[in-house]
């Protein structure tokens, strides 16, 4: 089937919206380090529903909305009196409440299934299928949408609109709560806001992806978001781009697999969670290997330069200029295999011959090995004058040092030092770029 | 401590069925009690809820590969999942872009989602076996049969014998794991067996109380005894019998109307039990509180009041103190002022006469004992820290645990040469001659 064709569209409209929904609210949630509010709120809410339902006795928006938000207030402030008065421990605060709720709202279930319509499977985990059968009483254009898509929608609008009015406010208390207090904007407001946004979202959602599904909806796209971007808009995009993608290859995984599209919604999610959380550009786990690889690959590769160039230097101090050394250089800082390569790659820049003894510096390797050793050495020096450290303690920080200095720096340490010519060691300090080696 | 499977028939007039069921659930109570305790510590309490909805797809996977519903294999497969769950939520949270809360919260939407995924596959499959798997969400007592029961119980054993046997461990590592890696314990491989018991006990009370729920039989009771105790054996205890008093009566409601699953039933045992501990457990406890917050508000007013006395009295040179000049002096309200008076009347501190307000020897004693401490605070935040005199009001009876003898006996002989220094020994009769 095609996912655009007339029976799928409803489920796919339904879903789309719950996921957009969660992933706005999830947003600042994530940022606001909020996830299990959303999780205990999303649990928490259960007997709301279940007694709005029971009075209304219908599937009606408005009962369970506000039996929910009480829910959902009263798990905030319960979790909050539990942690502040009896100093219990917040994440276990949170557990006691939510779940305590979440059984005496399966136990209502239970006692008035009889009476009302109400699915405990259907809450527990939701049905996007049977929300988008539910029609609504009237058409657009002669097509009728499914009644959850209608109250789907206009939560979403609220969400958006309360978001675009407080945009500023949620910004500031989010990242900077104490500047928000020191210019007037109240941290709490926008706290209990954030609560009755996500009970509003969590009821409205409910229906087609369950209540524990929710939590999934709310965290995951926002934290794809995260991932990918630092600025709270570009968050925001992202978030809900990576749900529309949860929620249509949610939608195709389950027609393929014959199963709950809330379910395939979740498991969509979290496989974009788990790409993004390895290929995300600068955060994601293997470029962030990469870019280790290529740090300890251009250490390991100065190290044997800088070991190449001072066994040279001391053998043309004694034998002017014949190799006598032929141990290729090793290093007890580095694994073989990134030596091996650090090696390979200094031999395809011909900056080395063959294996890597002494000999096989080339006049470009001991170019660029000149400078590593500068580095090295004018460090020493300025520890050595500046810090009075003893000669022993001058190498170790300086071999750390001199991948790191730029060249701005090291000309005002020779500024500073008097563009010296001997290291402390009694060694000379190479001179800049060309014609070092001629000054010899 | 709970034996399993061998209760004999019609003990306290249930069934042989429910005796036993009921004698494994009390053991899972007491497995999920202790080692709740210790994840509650090690602060790994909402780990445990992201667990056990991990769980769904590892039962789901092992009766589609398996084909069978025997507890033992689907209980492996639950372990099997719930172990990559706990893993998964380590590996995101560690490096630091995504914090644990997060984490958490898609370990377990998505591997709950997984299973509900898989349980409608197997479901559609048509395998007619899909309502042994649907006990599994919500906890369905009635299912277990008594040789899955006495698994469960010796498994339930095999944990507790294991956090006893490393007893220290625990205790080093709940309380300071800093501490414990410097002396050379394997911290993390201490954690990580700890993380696995409590998988191994979540895994086991799936049958009895359901993935939705499992977490708060870790949860509520270790956090119910917590109220009671400050200590690690005592909290363990106390959560073991907490764990198994509510397994064992939602057990019981459960059996008794099949109405109930299990599970919700046994969450709100737990629940209850946590709310009378929260009422009335002995200095934690909501009662509690409120009456030492109470009684010791209590107790600074009336030395306010006794201290305001005290000055007046002072001031009009022996003669008692109206009741409207008290009533200026630290800005009451005549109706609070009248009650507290009535309060130190019925105490017998105070002598309330037609002519006004003096104290009695008992109250003397108190209100001096007051006045001399805040005078001495005074003029120590005075002298000392130089600190504008209208701006202190303490009446802080501890200076002198504060200050050394020394510098006292200076803050005395000070107050004592302007005539304002509270002696101890005045005879009844000459109230309030404050200084000489």
């Amino acid at each position: 089937m095609s996912i655009l064709d007339e029976s799928t569209l409803p489920v796919l409209i339904v879903a789309v919206l719950a996921a957009c929904n969660c992933a706005l609210v999830g947003t600042y949630l994530v940022l606001r380090r909020m996830s299990l509010l959303g999780d205990a709120i999303s649990h928490g809410v259960l007997p709301g529903l279940v007694v709005g339902f029971i009075f209304a006795g219908s599937l009606d928006l408005v009962p369970m909305l506000i039996g929910a938000l009480i829910a959902a207030l009263a798990t905030a402030l319960l979790t909050d009196l539990l942690r502040r008065h009896l100093r219990i421990d917040g994440d276990a605060a949170m557990g006691v409440v939510f779940t305590s709720l979440f059984a005496i709202g399966v136990i209502l279930i239970r006692l008035y299934a009889e009476q009302v319509d109400l699915d405990p499977g259907c809450v527990l985990y939701g049905s996007v299928e049977y929300a988008a059968l539910d029609q609504a009483g009237f058409a657009i254009g002669g097509w009728v949408p499914p009644r959850a898509a209608i109250s789907l929608g206009a939560v979403l609008l609220l969400d958006i609109s309360l978001v675009a009015l407080f945009f500023k406010e949620l910004l500031l208390t989010s990242f900077d709560p104490d500047l928000g207090n020191a210019v007037g904007i109240r941290a709490t407001p926008m706290h209990l806001l954030m609560m009755g946004m996500t009970a509003m979202t969590t009821v409205a959602s409910f229906e087609a992806v369950g209540s524990i599904l929710v939590v999934a909806m709310l965290v995951v796209p926002a934290t794809i978001g995260h991932l990918l971007a630092d600025r709270l808009l570009a968050v925001l995009l992202l978030a809900q781009i990576a749900a529309v993608l949860a929620a249509v290859f949610g939608l195709i995984g389950a027609d393929r697999l014959d199963t709950s599209v809330a379910g395939m919604m979740a498991v969509a999610g979290g496989g974009l969670f788990g790409l993004t959380f390895l290929f995300a550009p600068r955060h994601g786990l293997v470029i962030r290997r990469l870019r280790r690889l290529g740090l300890s690959l251009r250490i390991a590769e100065e190290d044997l330069l800088g070991e190449m160039y001072r066994r040279w230097e001391q053998a043309s101090g004694a034998i002017a200029g014949e190799d006598v050394d032929l141990e290729p250089v090793e290093s007890p800082w580095h694994p073989p295999w990134i030596m091996a390569l650090a090696r390979t790659r200094l031999r395809l820049a011909g900056a080395i011959d063959r294996l890597g003894t002494t000999a096989d510096l080339t006049r470009l390797g001991r170019e660029a090995a000149r400078g590593l050793v500068r580095r090295h050495r004018l460090w020493e020096l300025y520890l050595r004058e500046r810090l009075a450290l003893p000669s022993s303690h001058l190498h170790d920080p300086a071999h750390r040092m001199e991948h790191f200095l730029d060249e701005d720096l090291v000309r005002r340490l020779d500024e500073r030092l008097e563009r010296p010519e001997r290291d402390p060691h009694g060694r000379e300090i190479p001179a800049e770029g060309e014609g070092g080696e001629e000054r010899r | 401590m709970a034996t399993t499977g061998r209760a004999p028939k019609n003990v306290i007039g249930l069934e042989y069925n429910t005796a036993v069921v009921l004698a494994g659930t009390a053991a899972l109570g007491l497995a999920a009690g202790s080692t709740g305790s210790l994840a509650l510590l090690r602060r790994r309490a909402l780990l445990a809820d992201a667990l056990s909805h991990a769980t769904l797809p590892g039962i789901c996977l092992a009766f589609l590969v398996t084909g069978t519903r025997h507890f033992p294999v689907l209980l492996l497969g639950a372990f099997a999942t719930g172990v990559l769950g706990v893993l998964v939520v380590g590996a995101i949270s560690r490096r630091g872009r995504i914090r644990e809360d997060a984490a958490i919260g898609i370990v377990l939407g998505c591997f709950f989602g997984a299973g509900i995924a898989l349980s409608g596959v197997i479901q559609r499959s048509g395998n007619g076996a899909q309502a042994g798997l649907d006990g599994f969400l919500l906890g369905r007592t009635a299912q277990m049969s008594i040789s899955d029961d006495i698994w469960i119980g010796t498994v339930a054993l095999g944990t507790v014998a294991l956090v006893l046997a490393l007893w220290k461990e625990w205790k080093l590592i709940c309380f300071d794991p800093d501490f414990a890696g410097v002396e050379g314990w394997p911290v993390r491989r201490l954690d990580l067996l700890l993380m696995v018991l409590i998988t191994v006990t979540v895994v086991i009370a799936l049958p009895a109380v359901g993935v939705v729920l499992t977490a708060a039989l870790l949860i509520i009771p270790p956090t119910a005894a917590r109220l009671w105790t400050d200590r690690l054996g005592p909290m363990l205890v106390l959560a073991s019998v907490f764990g198994m008093l509510s397994g064992a009566v939602g057990t019981a409601v459960s059996a008794r109307s099949s109405d109930f699953p299990a599970g919700p039933v046994i969450v709100l045992s737990a629940s209850t039990i946590f709310v009378l501990s929260f009422l009335v457990a002995p200095r934690r406890g909501i009662i509690a509180r409120t009456t030492i917050r109470v009684r010791r508000r209590r107790r600074r007013e009336r030395r306010r009041l006794l201290g305001a006395i005290y000055e007046g009295v002072e001031e009009n040179g022996g003669r008692p103190v109206g009741e409207a000049e008290l009533a200026r002096r630290r800005a009451w309200r005549p109706g609070l002022l009248r009650s507290r008076l009535e309060h130190a009347r019925r105490r017998g501190l105070i002598d309330w006469r037609s002519d006004g307000i003096a104290l009695t020897p008992e109250g003397l004693v108190l209100a001096t004992r007051t006045v001399r401490a805040e005078r001495l605070w005074q003029e120590y935040l005075r002298t000392e820290a130089r600190i504008d005199r209208d701006l202190i009001d303490l009446d802080a009876e501890e200076i002198g645990a504060i200050l050394s003898p020394e510098q006292m006996q200076a803050l005395e002989n000070s107050l004592r040469a302007r005539g304002r220094l509270p002696e101890s020994p005045i005879r009844p009769g000459e109230p309030g001659r404050g200084g000489s």
